[in-house]
């Protein structure tokens, strides 16, 4: 195994074992476990991050170009923006998603092949590659817990209109601070995509000479795009909160699905190599 | 000897009765003093706090809880029948029992209040520094001291308990966070409307408008809280800036319908909006509830919860039962084994008494022996004595916490023909 393999094992088990910890503290009555967890998540965070080091030095080139790098990379920023977002919002109810998610990641990264196609090395040595697919990830990211924000919205508004009311409900984070920390993840993820969209049409006129294929990767990273744009408009715009809008982020989390997994699948397209 | 717990608290005595009863912290000492010189207790300490009244003790017989309640008459100067009706008496692993659930919280008026610990507490510290208390309390009140925190670390005991104005306040958090500058509109001016309030502002809610269809009334319960009144015309507006609703009027129809909060939601854009509904019957349409963003609750689910809660309260109670439980079997097998340490001393007092006097015989008859010979002669008996008495003390260790403790250590006293004592009294 190389050492960042070693690494992100010992991440994935302290993952697991700071999942655990946040499911406890939401149970228990300490309060101290809450914050054990979230000093523990940052100790894995630290270790993730030597892991992905790690591997940039033995690849002697950033680490984020197959679907393996760009995995572990994913449940990195993920991991990375919760904890940052963790401090400024009581949000440690949502902690046992994002690190469930993240070990998730990291395990099916584990299963896939670890080398990119030749091809694609001389491609991704670009200039504008890695800006492009590093902001197109923590733009994902970024969605990613703007889903896991929205979906608890919806849990926690369905447990309040249930008129089930119980201490253990009363530790999910408020609904107006659901609401608000998904509207500022995806002022994080929108610039983020608009600035992968545009690094990746410039790569693409550098690569293949011209800026836009219509390739299927590229049309559903645009239709994700105006579905957040849609978000951002109603929320902004129209200054309309509540269900309606957190329903547009779990439909634009699949398109984020589409775009980041599925186009993949399908197996043409120009965006066809390993991720 | 006997552990006991004389006392009274909130369930068996009246306040009246408790006032008379009560000690300020300066006059235990001497209540302290006076009791030990009056009573045949060998360690005592007494508990007064404004809901219970208590003296734990150690004494030589069970008879003399008499002469602590004369001496408490006495001291309060009040007739003993007029008290001992209201008295309870607990001793052995009862007493134990009792101190422990005093200190867990369980047996106050409100059941987990942190407070009562603290008071063990000082009670403690007060009666070890007059000097009144030795092996037997000292050890009994640690314990119940660690105790009171395991169960408040243990169980959610210390979390308080729910009301409808607090569940109120629960829900309110649970959808708008900080209630810092949320608004409130009160709709209709009864003294449960003024309850809920009440318990809005104190967690931060700082606008308050009512509207009512007296609009003196509507003054005068605004006027309580700085807040402003509405005429009752304006109520559409009203609804369109309001967070949270309550509603508490004496009207026999719904006053907020679902086309009224509908149009408010649409002025709102989705931001949420919270009918607490105390009225009956109720005020709030049933039908707003169905509305995006709304959320109505009516008194019965308020109550659903404080009783939902009340229950769960139940549960953590079993839980610190549970602990003090365990508790209890541990002080009580320190507390035998206490039981055996007088035993143990007698006989050793008692063979080393004739040790010693066999050793000075001894030696007056062999005066040419050298003083080298002497000590070793002298260090052979005490090691024969320690070697004898190795196995009865070991025994009188383990009949102390077996069964028939008392038959059998006197058995071990009649063998050795001892008559243990107790380290009372000076």
């Amino acid at each position: 195994m190389n050492p960042s393999d070693v690494l992100f094992v010992i991440t994935a088990v302290l993952y697991s074992a700071v999942c655990v910890l946040y499911l406890w503290s939401l149970t228990g009555s300490k309060l101290q476990t809450g914050r054990f967890a979230s000093g523990a998540a940052t100790v894995a965070l630290a270790i993730h991050t030597a892991g992905i080091a790690a591997l940039g030095v033995v690849l002697r080139r950033p680490p984020i170009a197959n679907l393996f790098e760009s995995l572990v990379f994913l449940a990195w920023a993920l991991v990375l923006i919760y904890l940052l977002i963790a401090r400024r919002f009581r949000v440690a109810a949502l902690g046992p998603f994002v690190m469930s998610l993240s070990v998730c990641m990291i395990v099916v990264a584990s299963a896939l092949p670890k080398s990119p196609s030749p091809s694609l090395v001389s491609e991704l040595s670009s200039r504008w590659s890695i800006v492009h697919v590093a902001s197109c990830l923590i733009g994902y990211a970024s969605f990613t817990l703007a889903f896991v924000a929205a979906i608890s919205y919806m849990i926690h508004e369905r447990m309040l209109k249930a008129k089930r009311v119980n201490v253990s409900h009363m530790r999910l984070p408020a609904l107006s601070v659901l609401d608000s920390l998904a509207y500022k993840l995806v002022s994080i993820g929108f610039p983020m995509l608009t600035l992968g969209i545009i690094t990746g049409a410039l790569w693409a006129q550098s690569a293949w000479s011209s800026y836009w294929h219509w390739d299927p990767k590229e049309t559903w990273s645009f239709i994700t795009w105006l579905i957040y744009a849609t978000y951002l408009h109603v929320r902004i715009i129209k200054g309309r909160q509540g269900k309606w809008p957190n329903r547009l982020l779990v439909i634009g989390f699949i398109g984020v699905l589409v775009t980041f997994l599925g186009v993949n699948s399908l197996g043409y397209g120009l965006h066809r190599y390993n991720w | 000897m006997h552990l006991t717990v004389i006392g009274l608290n909130h369930k068996t005595a009246p306040v009246e009765l408790r006032e008379k009863l009560s000690i300020s912290e300066e006059q235990i000492p001497t209540a302290l003093s006076e009791l030990r010189a009056a009573t045949p207790v060998s360690e005592c300490l007494i508990l007064s706090t404004c809901n219970r009244t208590e003296v734990y003790a150690y004494t030589p017989s069970r008879s003399d809880d008499e002469s602590i309640i004369s001496w408490m008459g006495k001291f309060f100067r009040i007739a003993i029948e007029d008290f001992k009706p209201h008295l309870y008496f607990h001793a052995g692993h009862k007493a134990v029992e009792h101190l422990f659930r005093v200190s867990s919280g369980i047996d106050s008026m409100v059941i987990g209040e942190a407070q009562i610990l603290g008071q063990v507490k000082d009670a403690y510290e007060l009666a070890r520094d007059c000097g009144v208390t030795g092996a037997v309390l000292n050890s009994l009140f640690q314990q119940a001291i660690t105790v009171g925190k395991r169960a408040r670390t243990e169980s959610e005991i210390g979390r308080g308990a729910f009301s409808v104005g607090s569940v109120a306040v629960q829900i309110a958090r649970s959808i708008f966070d900080d209630l810092k500058g949320r608004k409130v509109l009160v709709v209709g001016a009864g003294e449960m409307a003024e309850l809920t309030i009440r318990h809005l502002v104190s967690s931060g809610v700082s606008d308050v408008a009512v509207v009512n269809r007296t609009f003196e009334r509507a003054e005068e319960l605004a006027g309580r809280f700085c807040g402003r009144a509405v005429s009752f015309d304006d109520l559409p507006s009203a609804l369109e800036t309001a967070d949270i609703v309550i509603a508490s009027t004496g009207a026999s129809e719904p006053v907020v319908t679902r086309a009224l909060v509908a149009k408010a939601m649409h002025a709102r854009r989705g931001r949420p909006m919270f009918f607490i509904d105390i009225a009956v019957p109720r005020d709030v349409e049933p039908q707003v509830a169905t509305l995006d963003n709304v959320f109505v609750y009516d008194i019965d689910d308020l109550q659903f919860a404080v009783e939902a809660d009340a229950a769960d309260r139940q549960a953590e109670v079993r839980k610190v039962e549970a602990i003090i439980a365990e508790e209890v079997g541990e002080f009580i097998t320190r507390f035998k084994t206490l039981q055996a340490v007088p035993v143990i001393t007698a006989i050793r007092e008692k063979l080393e008494g004739i040790r010693a006097q066999e050793f000075d015989k001894l030696k007056s008859k062999l005066k040419h022996l050298s003083e080298e010979d002497l000590e070793a002669i002298e260090a052979a008996t005490r090691s024969i004595v320690n070697k004898i008495c190795h196995q009865p003390v070991i025994q009188a260790r383990e009949y102390a916490v077996g069964e028939d403790a008392p038959a059998k250590l006197e058995t071990i006293c009649e063998l050795f023909g001892i008559c243990p004592v107790d380290e009372k009294n000076d």
